[in-house]
């Protein structure tokens, strides 16, 4: 089995979908740009024609007018060049360049009566009529061949214009042109648009198949471009950070879990191992397996303060949230813990004001406080100043609870809320570290937040609950 | 005390029904929730246990299904689930008290008496208690002791008027904590202890002969003897 299943080659631009579709792109604007180029063209072509049209039929009717008037042999002599009714090659060259016309009138025998006799078109209006000429070759004509009375046709025919050749070479030519270098120029521009995407786009492959195979720690560069990359690539590193956080979280919680439950195991297999020796001294056995429970009571404390945890980070109670007094509660539990304080040798203060209800669980908002003065109660000094104080934002709650030492470490302030974390490092206080850690969660729960505020002199801490409200007094 | 237990674990039904046969107390032992609502049907019960998780059926469903026929035998969950909302819905389906495994046989056994008391006392609902010379007034709040009223905080009244309805019972701190303070967790700190001691130093301390006397990791006893 390939050890590293995500890992792609290294990759090309040209292998990647942004080119492909950068080529296509190319390939179709070309496309449009060449269908444009003879869609116009072909417009100004028609109205030449129809200028040249136009033409030919302003001198048929001339032609017929004279004819009604004067008869077909004055038309005949209208037509003559240089007193020859009958035209000769070299007439049509100087015919075109003065008069760009040419014509023939001929009788239903095909005899030319005057004009030049080499033009033979089909009847009716053509566009496209080339004339055999010794010298000139084969030019195009637009020519026309009706009847101009009952025994005889006239044919009337004038040169294209060389603009419009002209245009014709210049169209078909560029449409050559593009159709070779159609494809050159497509994987050019295609490969210039897409060759800082793929680039992007590649970065954070890469990195995120780093991460895939063993490197947790890698992030995507940023550009400081501050674009839709960039965002991409900030959002992808944040969840990243977030990710390791947790993962290194839980790494070392699995290791804190195991201390936390080998320590307690080990007492109670003791224990069990004096019984068995002072099994004839019923007063040691019972001593011993008071001090099993005991520990088998942590142990329990411990399970169940995690799968609280668990509970509350799986956010489930969400549905059972229901407004209540907080301030009843607040002060409720300051009266319970009032004498707490005092057997303690602690002065206990609590400034609650009689108003402040929010929207929660009364009761995990009942442990929250617990575990922060069951917290200072066990850690504030001697003699120390501990306050309890209730206050009301236009919507929120603030709950702060404070002691006036020993405080702890400034740069510890945001490790006391995770869990197993307990300050003094021989783990000789009470405790399992699992209460402050209830707090932050039962605080995220409501989506409020815990925060210290003070680490000296001693520690401060705030919660904040949001959609609170005050009762109507 | 005649207790019907249904349970399927034959570890725990023993713990049980040893430490009940010690007591004096009469068990009938069965295995499931079938069986168990058939027994309890028989109404020859002052208190049934119910375990929560058995096979087939959920406890808290069969507890639901005994209410609605009218049981009124109090009823005391067991479980093995220690969840927040698990106790809720325990007592929701129509539990008396609920209890999490592992447990102390004298938790359990306070409780199971706490339980089949209840019904006479609620019944009665005596407005005068008295236990000795203990005197407790229900609508007025009043105590006082030989003659002499005690100054008392509300949750020391509600402590004592708990102690006295269990007069000669055990007490225990977590019967306590769910009753007084509405916890279903367990604070690390005396609580329980110091609000007590304080009780006793009222109730007790002026006098001769002391009538709350502490079961040492167990719990409190009021009484006369």
């Amino acid at each position: 089995m390939s050890s590293r299943p995500n890992k792609s080659k290294k990759g090309s631009v040209f292998g990647s979908s942004v080119f492909r579709r950068a080529v296509l792109a190319a390939i179709a604007s070309l496309a449009v740009l060449l269908a444009l180029g003879w869609l116009v063209h072909s417009v100004v072509r028609e109205s030449e024609f129809d200028l040249l049209r136009a033409e030919l039929s302003d001198t048929r009717e001339e032609a017929e007018a004279l004819v009604r008037d004067e008869g077909l042999e004055a038309l005949a002599s209208a037509l003559a060049h240089d007193g020859r009714r009958i035209w000769d090659p070299d007439d049509l060259y100087f015919l075109l360049e003065e008069e760009e016309r040419v014509v023939r009138l001929l009788n239903a025998d095909d005899e030319t009566l005057a004009g030049y006799p080499g033009i033979d078109p089909p009847g009716g209006l053509i566009d496209w009529y080339f004339l055999t000429h010794p010298d000139l070759g084969d030019e195009p004509l637009i020519v026309s061949r009706e009847a101009i009375s009952d025994d005889y046709e006239l044919v009337i025919a004038r040169f294209v214009p060389g603009r419009v050749l002209y245009n014709d070479e210049v169209m078909w030519l560029a449409t050559l042109f593009l159709v070779l270098a159609l494809g050159p120029i497509a994987l050019i521009s295609a490969y210039f648009t897409s060759r800082s995407v793929f680039r992007r786009l590649d970065a954070i492959a890469t990195t995120t198949s780093a991460i895939g195979f063993d490197r947790i720690d890698a992030r995507i560069p940023l550009s400081n471009k501050d674009d839709e990359f960039d965002r991409l690539a900030g959002g992808v590193n944040d969840m990243l950070d977030r990710i390791e956080a947790l993962t290194r979280n839980l790494e070392g919680v699995t290791v804190d879990v195991a201390h936390d439950l080998k320590t307690p195991i080990s007492n109670i297999a003791g224990r069990l191992q004096l019984i068995e020796r002072d099994a004839g001294n019923p007063q040691a056995v019972e001593e011993h397996a008071g001090v099993a429970n005991e520990h088998i009571g942590t142990l329990l404390r411990t399970l169940d303060a995690l799968l609280r945890l668990g509970q509350i980070e799986a956010g489930a109670r969400r549905e059972a949230f229901e407004h209540f007094d907080l301030s009843e509660l607040a002060n409720e539990l300051a009266e319970s813990f009032d004498p707490l304080f005092e057997e303690d040798d602690k002065a206990f203060e609590a400034e609650i004001p009689p108003i402040v209800a929010v929207l929660g669980d009364r009761n995990l908002i009942a442990q929250l406080i617990t575990n922060l003065l069951e917290n200072t109660l066990e850690h504030a000094r001697d003699g120390a100043k501990v306050w309890l104080e209730l206050t009301a934002g236009h919507d929120h709650a603030k709950l702060v609870v404070g002691d006036d030492g020993p405080g702890i470490p400034a740069n510890r302030a945001q490790d006391i809320f995770d869990r197993f974390v307990r300050m003094d490092p021989g783990r000789t206080k009470a405790g399992n570290g699992l209460g402050l850690s209830l707090v932050k969660s039962i605080a995220g729960l409501h989506g409020g937040t815990a925060e210290v505020v003070a680490t000296e002199p001693g520690l401060v801490v705030a919660i904040t609950l949001p959609n609170s409200a005050l009762i109507d007094v | 005390m005649k207790i019907l237990l249904v349970e399927d674990n034959q570890e725990t039904a023993d713990f049980i029904s040893r430490g009940l046969a010690e007591a004096g107390d009469t068990l009938l032992h069965v295995l499931n929730a079938e069986e168990g609502m058939i027994q309890a049907g028989s109404r020859a019960f002052d208190v049934i246990i119910f375990d929560r998780m058995l096979p087939k059926m959920d406890g808290a469903d069969a507890t639901e299904v005994m209410r609605k026929a009218g049981l009124e035998t109090p009823i005391l969950m067991l479980t093995a689930l220690s969840g927040i909302d698990d106790r809720v819905s325990g007592l929701e389906s129509g539990a008396d008290d609920y209890l999490v495994k592992p447990f102390a046989f004298a938790e359990l056994y306070a409780r199971l008496k706490a339980l089949a008391r209840r019904k006479p006392l609620a019944q009665e609902a005596p407005t005068v208690i008295a236990v000795g010379d203990l005197l407790l007034e229900r609508t007025t709040q009043r105590v006082e002791r030989a003659g002499q009223v005690l100054d008392l905080l509300p949750r020391e009244y509600r402590i004592l008027e708990f102690l006295m309805l269990n007069e000669g019972q055990l007490v225990t701190r977590t019967m306590l904590l769910d009753r007084i303070w509405g916890y279903n967790f367990d604070p690390k700190t005396s609580l329980v202890q110091t609000h007590l001691s304080r009780l006793r130093a009222k109730v007790d301390k002026p006098f001769d002969r002391d009538l709350i006397t502490t079961v040492r990791g167990s719990g409190y006893v009021l009484s006369a003897q």
